[in-house]
């Protein structure tokens, strides 16, 4: 589902700087990835990259056997709309919008005709659909998120820190949504973050270091 | 579909609410003045239009009542007459001057002076004694005087017998006295500035004639006469009506073009996820049209609304004030569209920027 090939992000602010240094790394469908590693060691320039929000310096990433890096960016933003969903540390969601809004969005953005309350059910807040997203705890907030993400039914889920923000049995509700994801509908879902509590959930954990995987 | 154009705008309440005003402060302003132009151009020629004289005659290179002179020999009535297809002639005296009320000099008043007895160029149909005036209503208005009150003009007491309407072109108004009485005050006999002409039959082959047999006058027929006076009005003050106009649209036009890219900024995290979760750029610039023109509709509303209902209180305030609206006057809101989408590119540029990877950010 996901190849990276020799993954290379450099930045350049006057002095070159190496965020991510010749990673490799495949994701099979149904599989949960997690990535492990300590802040401002790569691994969110990594998921980036995996989601075609960041072009690579070198190296390659094919999706679904599409090369991301050969997309000119209209195409980028098509593959980000209808084969990608992201799941962010600080959710995201639009607080001008109500719950059922922040979801139903993304199926008008990707032009589909599903129903947000059934996403909504899924994840165990239909009952706050018409709710302001500002009013909601964080493990509501997260569950919205992972809602939003599956609205464009994306082939691959990539999750920037998913418990950062969120106590233990809100993060482990989470991950097991995130996980539901995987094994039940088959999406390839790469779990970003520092916390090793959930690496008991991960098909496979990749630590990565200074941009580099270690193991 | 979610209405997110609507939504972000209404999260910057206070944002919208002061854009709204200001364009429909600067629509208000756009009709205001198209209104005064309109009831300016109107006042002043309506005298013209309607006082049933058939062919102006006026001294050479003179066309018009308001801004030029024209001075003839009052005598020359009677040479007009004898014309083929002249059914009446009579002088009309144009004199400007203040009039002293009640110990007050008051604005300018364009005193004409008719014949009694065609009663040609007379505003309507009334028998005037001598040393009476028939003025006009807003002048009358503006210093609070009626029927039966009196005014002095050139040291000479006039009694209010009628009051007039349509004489009011903004900066001066008609008021209208016997021809002997405009001579008087003029303090010159015989001299007229128009001859009024009545006509039988056609007036373009009268008009010829007159045209023949005085070749040193001008000879207008009523239609030309009017035009010529919506040019002269036109070349004088639609220039800077326009220039206002144009400066109040492009302060309405920086204002939504203000709110628009300050709310991009404000709203910077928001386009970063819709980024992020692949709207493109095309998307993002319909949002931000879509918000400028629904802050447009609203402010044209709202301004329109606001001027009819200030309106009264204007005219009450304003008497010589003379507001017109013309059905060509909704031209005003295609305009305020077009500045209303033009305003949408300001934020363009700011979100051009917004770099999707933003929403990692903590």
């Amino acid at each position: 589902m996901i190849a990276a090939r020799s993954l290379v992000k450099e930045y350049d602010a006057g002095v070159v700087f190496r965020a991510v240094d010749d990673v490799s790394l495949d994701v099979a469908r149904g599989e949960v990835v997690l990535i492990i590693g300590p802040n401002g060691s790569g691994k969110t320039t990594l998921l980036s990259m995996l989601g075609g929000l960041v072009r690579p310096t070198s190296g390659s990433v094919v999706v679904e056997g599409r090369a991301l890096d050969e997309m000119p960016e209209r195409e980028l933003e098509t593959f980000r709309l209808r084969r990608v969903g992201f799941v962010f540390q600080t959710f995201r969601l639009l607080d001008a919008l109500s719950v059922r809004e922040n979801v139903q969005l993304v199926i008008d953005l990707a032009g589909e005709k599903r129903n947000a309350d059934a996403l909504l059910d899924r994840v165990g807040a239909l009952h706050l659909a018409n709710r302001n997203t500002r009013v909601l705890s964080g493990g509501e907030k997260q569950r919205v998120a992972i809602a939003r993400a599956l609205a464009n039914d994306p082939a691959i889920l990539l999750a920037d820190e998913p418990t950062g923000s969120l106590d233990s049995s809100a993060g482990e509700a989470a991950i097991a949504l995130l996980c539901d994801a995987a094994r039940n509908d088959g999406r390839a879902v790469v779990i970003v973050s520092h916390d090793t509590r959930i690496a008991h959930h991960a098909d496979r954990v990749v630590r990565i270091t200074d941009g580099r995987v270690v193991e | 579909m979610v209405p997110v154009a609507r939504r972000l705008l209404f999260r910057n309440r206070g944002g919208l609410i002061v854009t709204v005003a200001g364009v429909a402060a600067t629509v208000s302003l756009l009709l205001f003045l198209f209104a005064v132009h309109a009831g300016v151009k109107d006042g002043a020629t309506r005298y013209v239009r309607t006082t049933g004289v058939d062919i102006w005659i006026a001294q050479k290179g003179s066309d018009n009542i308001i801004k030029s002179s024209s001075f003839l020999p009052a005598s020359l009535a009677d040479e007009v007459s004898t014309i083929d297809g002249v059914a009446q002639a009579s002088p009309l005296v144009r004199i400007i001057s203040k009039a002293d009320v009640r110990g007050r000099l008051s604005s300018t008043l364009f005193l004409f002076g008719f014949d009694p007895e065609t009663k040609l160029g007379a505003p309507k149909d009334i028998a005037l004694k001598q040393g009476e005036i028939v003025l006009d209503e807003s002048f009358a208005r503006k210093y609070e005087l009626g029927v039966g009150d009196t005014l002095t003009i050139q040291r000479r007491p006039f009694r209010i017998a009628a009051l007039s309407q349509g004489t009011n072109a903004l900066l001066s108004q008609f008021g209208f006295v016997r021809f002997d009485d405009g001579a008087a005050i003029l303090g010159i006999d015989g001299i007229a500035s128009f001859i009024l002409v009545r006509t039988r039959g056609d007036r373009g082959d009268v008009a010829r004639r007159i045209r023949e047999a005085l070749p040193n006058v001008a000879v207008h027929e009523s239609d030309d006469f009017t035009r010529y006076h919506d040019e002269e009005l036109d070349s004088g003050v639609l220039p800077v009506f326009f220039a206002l106009a144009a400066f109040g649209a492009a302060v309405g036009g920086l204002i939504v073009a203000l709110m628009l890219y300050s709310s991009a900024l404000e709203r910077r995290d928001d386009y970063a996820t819709l980024k992020a979760l692949g709207a493109g750029q095309r998307y993002l610039l319909r949002l931000v049209l879509r918000q400028s023109l629904f802050v447009t509709v609203l402010g044209c509303i709202l301004g329109v609304v606001f001027m009819f209902a200030i309106t009264p209180l204007l005219l009450r305030a304003i008497p010589t004030l003379v507001l017109l609206y013309l059905p060509r006057h909704a031209l005003i809101f295609p305009v305020a569209l077009a500045i209303g989408a033009l305003a949408a590119i300001a934020p363009l540029r700011v979100l051009r920027r917004i770099y999707p990877g933003e929403v990692f950010r903590g």
